[in-house]
């Protein structure tokens, strides 16, 4: 007996053992010890007309094996000069942080948005990076991009028009496939394509045949989707998996699965670093650095400093958080939870060894603020009588501005964001990002003000005797009805947008709370987050309220917050049939979407007005005069609006770096992705001093 | 013997088909889909390519097929060794599994040593002192540790090493091993992650164990033989580990096979989850929550297989230590 139980365990013992050593290893790549970070000598310094250039040890090291050209030959002809924060770094190291999904976005906003243009650092507009210069026609309808000459791919085969080429005429007007079609900037107003032309290796023209293109270029510096995603395409490499150019039988499937640069190892790209290694079960990545990439520091030593950088996939985010309290990552954008983990994660930067770039904001206008559709239909299921006509009624509440003025200063917002946010917000109405462009000088800051100020005082009596005025009586529960003397219950729809579901709870019960006692009116809070027809609540129409977080720096390539142009937010319908190109759509209703073309606006409505000042700003060919533009928008919405009743905005995020790294730029906006902070700044230049 | 076996094996795919149709049926009630979900991701962050891709998708996974087709088609794949494709990861479930199911047998492996190797002489210990001072303190922390939530342990845990310990507490490797090939120090890093996650499970595992084992024990110290072979002038040492505790034990390996061994692989799941294991229940979990089909029906399939083969081998080994037990 003795012996078998002994038997059995050392079966498990031995069981476990086996296992243990079966175990393949994550990456068959990763046979080498991690290197320790290999930290020399500082540049030497030199005079700032750069004229010789340094490299990585690494890479002087394969010069040397005759495995790489010299750091000269990797170069562009002109390498771009880019002048450290602080100070010329030292190579080497690697860097570790996190994500939770397999594309790794939060990471790729860190190096991967180096389009033909970016965002400039302090996020005042647009510069040029992948490319030398570009320049519109007078009439705008032209725009062109010259290339920097001698710029190469990571693998080291030239950059050129024959790239853009191959993805413009093979890839985007492809009839075969349908992944990467060509968006609506790209197109006319008619809806066909733009013409793209490349006269030579390094210049390529769009060329539009109705409508100026003044807007449509900045579109690539947007997020890390709009360029690396689509239209960066290493020709010489994907050719060889593009059912057209081979005779292998490859199918689109397998192309699509190639040609994705953040998740095929060898992809060769533009980007300070590439990707080199990806775990078997996708969940560890390393980008490692580019002995082709084209920016040198102010000592001629070619960027970036840092090796590689690791990415590990953390799904859970309190995991995450306790990862970040304790100074697991180096750099932590967007991973660490939002403002209500800034105590916590401050109490323990001592022991973590980070600090907080306290600079970085979320860029919130309204977090939260509560959505009012304009365009309310039936379908929703919202009460038992769901029919056109007592959709309508509600529509033509929700439609009534003095109806959401009196929502807007009926409630306490101080109280609000105690409850929510433990005071840590300002008290505000619905807005832009405080930190967007459209807001920078005087005049800017100034209709930022008249807007965020705009009906949040409150005022009780006031509100109540809107609601009188619309002939909303109380009913026998002691709530008001609908004009018509039908009963009324306000269905507020929440989700965990902005990044946390207890923030938005917390903000809706006490609303429904101050909305009920002070205005009588019944409120129903729809907690739908994780359900699969969010999306269909919100396009379709089918909301009445929704708790939704707004921010965004450039309110052009990102319209949907101001103008009613796109099939979403607050003007749903009106938006989507100014999308699918206004009379001309002529899709029939179907089950589930009643309405596929949209509802036109009004004559003189504000969607009208809005719709029409987009068109304007399309056509204005300077910055200054599409600012003003966004200011007449801005105007509908503090005279007719507001649209969004806003609580509060402008939180602090805990955005937190190793005391060890260097060169890293305080400022930024992580609420939207558009201006894809941290990449606003050069990442290229981050090192370790350590 | 081999005719049972193979019965058991039958009953076993039964079971795997079953348990996979429903949980399809499952992922399918609520309405939407995954690319519902990633289509509304996609456009809040305003990528202008969105409505494009999720066509293209839709084709890609079969989500436009009706329902019975998705299944037939991959549970036929299933059996020729491919399991689908992860909607999320856009990658074979079979390439994303495959170490991650190793290493879920590793943890549950080291999970009942431990708990076995506690269990067991902590029980043996309570029922020979019974009511002792000792007695009394292992009955009170079984009693806590059967009460206590995993997870709940797990995060407490965490915030502990944390906060006091100071050592990195998630994961099962450290940053640098993580992508290493198995060396010894890979091993080293590995055991220093491992403790964690088997102290978790041994405080939840052990108190239960130690009761039942205690229970037995004082039901056996009763019984004639052991009074018998006391009389016969036996060590005390002698008459308790080769005479009771070789009967007290029988039921412990029932209970390996009904209860251990499916608790420490379903149990496990939130803990994973809080710890960031490389097992397959964080995979799993998200796959739920993302309704992404073919990744969380593999998982449920490889979890019912390792419970039920779990089962088998528990029933084997039970009959195999006691002669009375007649396997038919």
């Amino acid at each position: 007996m003795k012996a078998k139980l002994s038997i059995l365990f050392s079966l498990l013992v031995v069981g476990s053992m086996i296992l243990s050593a079966c175990g393949t290893p994550a990456t068959p790549a990763a046979t080498e010890a991690p290197a320790a970070p290999q930290a020399t000598k500082a540049p030497t310094a030199e005079p700032v007309a750069v004229t010789k250039y340094n490299e990585a040890p690494a890479l002087a090291d394969q010069v040397k094996a005759g495995t790489l050209p010299p750091v000269e030959e990797r170069l562009p002809d002109q390498p771009v000069v880019t002048t450290p924060l602080e100070s010329v770094g030292k190579y080497g190291g690697t860097l570790h942080t996190a994500s939770w999904w397999p594309e790794v976005g939060n990471v790729q906003l860190y190096f991967a948005v180096e389009a033909p243009i970016k965002w400039k650092a302090d996020l005042t507009g647009y510069e040029p990076a992948l490319v030398e210069s570009y320049e519109w026609s007078t009439d705008g309808k032209t725009f062109t991009m010259h290339m920097r000459k001698g710029l190469k791919w990571s693998d080291g085969e030239p950059y050129t028009t024959a790239d853009w080429k191959f993805w413009w005429e093979d890839i985007a007007l492809n009839p075969d496939q349908k992944k990467w079609t060509i968006p609506s900037y790209l197109r006319n107003t008619d809806g066909t394509p733009i013409t793209m032309e490349f006269p030579d290796d390094y210049t390529i023209v769009w060329k539009s045949t109705d409508r100026a293109l003044w807007i449509d270029p900045y579109f690539m510096a947007q997020g890390f989707w709009e360029f690396g995603t689509n239209f960066m395409k290493p020709a010489h490499y994907l050719k060889d998996y593009l059912p057209k150019y081979t005779t292998t039988g490859k199918t689109w499937e397998d192309y699509q699965n190639a040609d994705k640069w953040w998740q095929t190892p060898g992809y060769p790209c533009l980007f300070a670093w590439c990707l080199t290694e990806l775990s078997s079960d996708g969940q560890n990545y390393t980008f490692t650095r580019n002995p082709y990439y084209w920016r040198v520091d102010t000592e001629g030593n070619q960027l970036p400093y840092i090796d590689a950088i690791n990415v590990e996939i953390v799904a859970d985010e309190q995991t995450r958080i306790l990862n970040c309290s304790q100074g697991k990552y180096d750099t932590a954008f967007r991973i660490c939870g939002g403002p209500n983990e800034i105590p916590f994660l401050a109490d323990n930067a001592k022991n973590g060894g980070y600090h907080f770039l306290d600079k970085y904001m979320n860029g919130a206008g309204a977090w939260p603020g509560y959505m009012v559709n304009q365009d309310y239909v039936e379908g929703g299921k919202n009460y038992a009588d769901d029919t056109p006509e007592h959709a309508k009624e509600i529509r033509d509440l929700l439609r009534n501005a003095e109806f959401r003025q009196a929502l807007s200063i009926g409630f306490d917002r101080q109280r609000v964001v105690d409850v929510a946010w433990g005071g840590i917000a300002d008290i505000k109405n619905y807005t832009l990002s405080p930190q967007s462009w459209h807001f920078a000088g005087a005049q800017g800051q100034a209709v930022y003000k008249k807007w965020a100020e705009n009906y949040i005082t409150f005022d009780a009596a006031a509100a109540n005797a809107k609601l009188d005025a619309l002939g909303m009586k109380k009913g026998a529960d002691g709530f008001r009805t609908l004009p018509s003397g039908k009963p009324f219950e306000m269905v507020i729809d929440i989700t965990d947008w902005g990044g946390s579901l207890k923030v938005q709870v917390d903000a809706a019960d006490e609303m429904k709370k101050q909305w009920e006692t002070n205005l009588g009116l019944k409120v129903k809070i729809n907690n739908i987050q994780g359900q699969p027809d969010v999306d269909t609540r919100t396009n379709e129409g089918y909301f009445m309220l929704r708790g939704a977080h707004i921010s965004e720096i450039d309110i052009l390539t990102y319209p949907d917050w101001l103008f009613p142009v796109v099939n979403r937010y607050y003007f749903p319908l009106e938006g989507r049939w100014f999308a699918r190109g206004g009379d001309a759509c002529t899709e029939q209703p179907s089950e589930g979407k009643a309405y596929p073309c949209g509802l036109k606006p009004e004559d003189g409505s504000p969607a009208q007005l809005l719709q029409a000042l987009y068109n304007k700003a399309r056509g204005t060919g300077t910055e200054q005069g599409r600012h003003e533009v966004v200011w007449e928008a801005i105007d509908v919405h503090i005279t007719q609006g507001p649209f969004v009743i806003g609580v509060s905005g402008d939180q602090p995020m805990p955005i937190i770096v190793k005391d060890y790294m260097k060169n890293i730029l305080n400022f930024g906006v992580v609420g939207p992705w558009a201006p894809a902070t941290p990449g606003n700044q050069i990442a290229a230049q981050w090192w370790m001093d350590k | 013997m081999a005719s049972y076996i193979i019965r058991r094996v039958l009953y076993a795919l039964i079971m795997i088909v079953l348990v996979s149709f429903v949980s399809f049926v499952i992922i399918k009630l609520p309405p939407g889909d995954f690319l519902t979900q990633k289509l509304s991701q996609l456009r809040a962050r305003g990528d202008r390519s969105a409505e494009g891709q999720i066509e293209t998708y839709r084709v890609r996974y079969n989500l436009d097929k009706p329902f019975l087709w998705q299944y037939s088609h991959w549970a036929w794949n299933f059996l020729h060794g491919d399991f689908g494709e992860s909607f999320e990861y856009e990658r074979p479930v079979r390439e994303m599994l495959g170490e991650r199911v190793t290493m879920t047998i590793i943890l549950g492996i080291a999970t009942l040593v431990v708990v076995w190797a506690m269990a067991i002489p902590l029980g043996v210990f309570s029922a020979v002192k019974q009511y002792s001072m000792g007695d009394q303190i292992i009955t009170t922390l079984s009693f806590v540790g059967l009460g206590m939530p995993g997870f709940l342990l797990a995060l407490l845990v965490l915030y502990f090493a944390i906060t006091v310990l100071d050592v990195e507490a998630t994961g099962l490797f450290s940053a640098d091993y993580v992508n290493a090939a198995w060396s010894w120090a890979r091993f080293v890093d590995l055991t220093n992650h491992l403790w964690i996650p088997a102290f978790i499970s041994a405080v939840t595992g052990v108190g239960g164990l130690t009761r039942i084992m205690r229970g037995n024990l004082l039901d056996t110290l009763g019984q004639p033989f052991v009074e018998a072979a006391r009389a016969r002038g036996l060590k005390n040492g002698t008459v308790i580990w080769k005479h009771a505790v070789r009967i007290a034990i029988n039921p412990l390996i029932v209970i390996l096979g009904s209860e251990a061994i499916p608790g420490i692989i379903g149990g496990g799941g939130l803990v994973s989850v809080v710890l960031n294991l490389p097992t397959i229940f964080p995979l799993f979990i998200d796959s739920l929550r993302k309704l992404d089909m073919y990744m969380a029906g593999t998982c449920i399939v490889l979890i019912t297989l390792l419970t039920l083969i779990g089962n088998l081998l528990a029933d084997l080994v039970l009959a195999w230590i006691d002669p009375r037990i007649r396997l038919e």
